[in-house]
């Protein structure tokens, strides 16, 4: 029985840890008052234990970050849930280990993003604005696309000449 | 923290197309970015632009489509005007390549080539081969390791090449025609030294680059006869071989095309990899 106690009090640290006491402390309320609205319908079901896993947007809008860092880590964050950057967890794992960081046991690509936020808090803006805006690190490329693009250029190339 | 001398400098060179140079140079920049913690600065000086596809992957054709700066402006010495700015820009070396990798301090960075590279400068009025020599001896000297991925046709782009360069690695495919850009190189080596007596460029070594698919008799004859040639090639020149060899993997093509989930013989590289920065004092 104090095990489970102390597991419990390990568990809310965890939680205050990440998010803070204030918005554990409201996250709780409002379970309990869901819990509450359940039963007063007279449900008998019991709450899920299942564990929500939250979205890399919804790990970053949870975030105390402020200002531009945290526009610019959402848009990254968009991009990551919809597989725009870095779409495999095998990504994951190689953006980190270039980053410096060594990441162990990573195998849920929904659960590597809170991972991947404590490196990627710590870059510079303008490096957060060059991941934002570019397709570096967006998985396989595809020739296609690549020759689609030199053929535009190629295009180009007369009327630039015709200027010089 | 920047090496006392500067940073080590090694143009991948064969005047035989497809012997592997721009997979071995992207190779050898991201390990000794990743691995050995350098500092590390890739030229694209091939305007097939393999190179600065292995390392951009995708993000290749925005660079074309935004006209970002590259090997083209390094020339040039600086940023054409845009529809944005109507003036001429200085080319600062940061931000203005590309960065594919950040660590604190360190970086991997890379001035990618285009397709119209060759055009562009031969189009120009008397192209000087020491412009990148130049521009890399003011903004980078802080690298650890530059590695540059020559073209294999010899023109203005390789003397710009070994101006630049302290080091010289030869990639070779066991097969025949393997030594056939050999004599070629020693020459263009030779008539480079003679123009420039103070230049010291030595070939670091010659890497073999597994062509066979090593199904238990790892190339059979036909590649123990090229490995032949290539040995008394090397050996005429006074060119060291690698111990190690690169092996035959489909995960080579899967890296550069930016695919990491599963890398197969290609993982074996380190083998070569450390070989090749203890050999250069790495």
């Amino acid at each position: 029985m104090k095990s489970r106690k102390a597991l419990l009090t390990k568990l809310l640290q965890t939680l205050v840890d990440e998010w803070g006491y204030e918005d554990v402390a409201t996250a709780l309320a409002s379970t309990n008052g869901a819990l509450s609205d359940r039963h007063a319908e007279g449900s008998t079901s019991q709450p899920s234990k299942k564990r929500v896993k939250l979205s890399a947007t919804e790990q970053i809008e949870r975030t105390a970050l402020e200002g531009e860092q945290k526009e610019l880590l959402l848009q990254l964050a968009v991009r990551y849930d919809r597989k725009l950057f870095l779409p495999s967890v095998a990504d994951v794992r190689e953006f980190l280990i270039m980053m410096g960081t060594r990441p162990i046991g990573m195998k849920d690509r929904t659960q590597a993003f809170r991972v991947l936020l404590e490196s990627l808090t710590q870059l510079p803006i303008a490096r957060l604005q060059q991941l934002a805006q570019t397709s570096l690190h967006s998985g396989p490329s595809e020739l296609g696309p690549i020759s689609d693009a030199i053929t535009i250029a190629g295009e180009r190339l007369p009327r630039q000449r015709q200027n010089e | 923290m920047a090496r006392p001398d500067g940073p080590i400098t090694v143009c991948v060179i064969n005047l035989k197309g497809g012997v592997g140079k721009s997979t071995i140079a992207a190779l050898l920049a991201r390990r000794g970015y990743r691995t050995h913690d350098l500092d590390v600065l890739a030229i694209d000086l091939d305007p097939q632009a393999n190179l600065s596809q292995g390392l951009m992957h995708s993000d290749y054709s925005e660079f074309l489509t935004q006209q970002r700066p590259s090997i083209v402006e390094l020339f040039s010495g600086y940023i054409p005007p845009t529809p944005k700015a109507s003036t001429p820009k200085p080319l600062l070396p940061n931000p203005a390549f590309e960065i594919i990798a950040e660590s604190g301090p360190r970086s991997l960075q890379l001035i990618p080539s285009r397709f119209d590279f060759s055009d562009n400068l031969l189009g120009a009025v008397r192209p000087d081969p020491k412009t990148l020599a130049r521009y890399l001896s003011s903004n980078f000297q802080h690298k650890d390791l530059i590695i540059i991925d020559c073209s294999p046709t010899e023109s203005i782009l390789t003397t710009a090449a070994y101006h630049a360069s302290g080091k010289v690695l030869v990639p070779v495919k066991p097969e025949y025609f393997a030594t056939i850009g050999f004599p070629l190189l020693q020459q263009s080596l030779d008539q480079f030294r003679n123009r420039n007596r103070a230049h010291n460029i030595a070939v670091v070594g010659v890497v073999v680059n597994n062509a066979f698919y090593d199904g238990g008799n790892n190339g059979g004859p036909e590649k123990a006869r090229a490995i032949r040639e290539i040995r008394a090639e090397a050996k005429k020149n006074g060119w060291p071989i690698y111990e190690h060899e690169i092996y035959h993997s489909r995960g080579f093509p899967k890296i550069m095309r930016g695919d990491n989930s599963y890398s197969g013989n290609a993982d074996y590289f380190y083998t070569f990899a450390n070989e090749f920065f203890k050999s250069v004092g790495l």
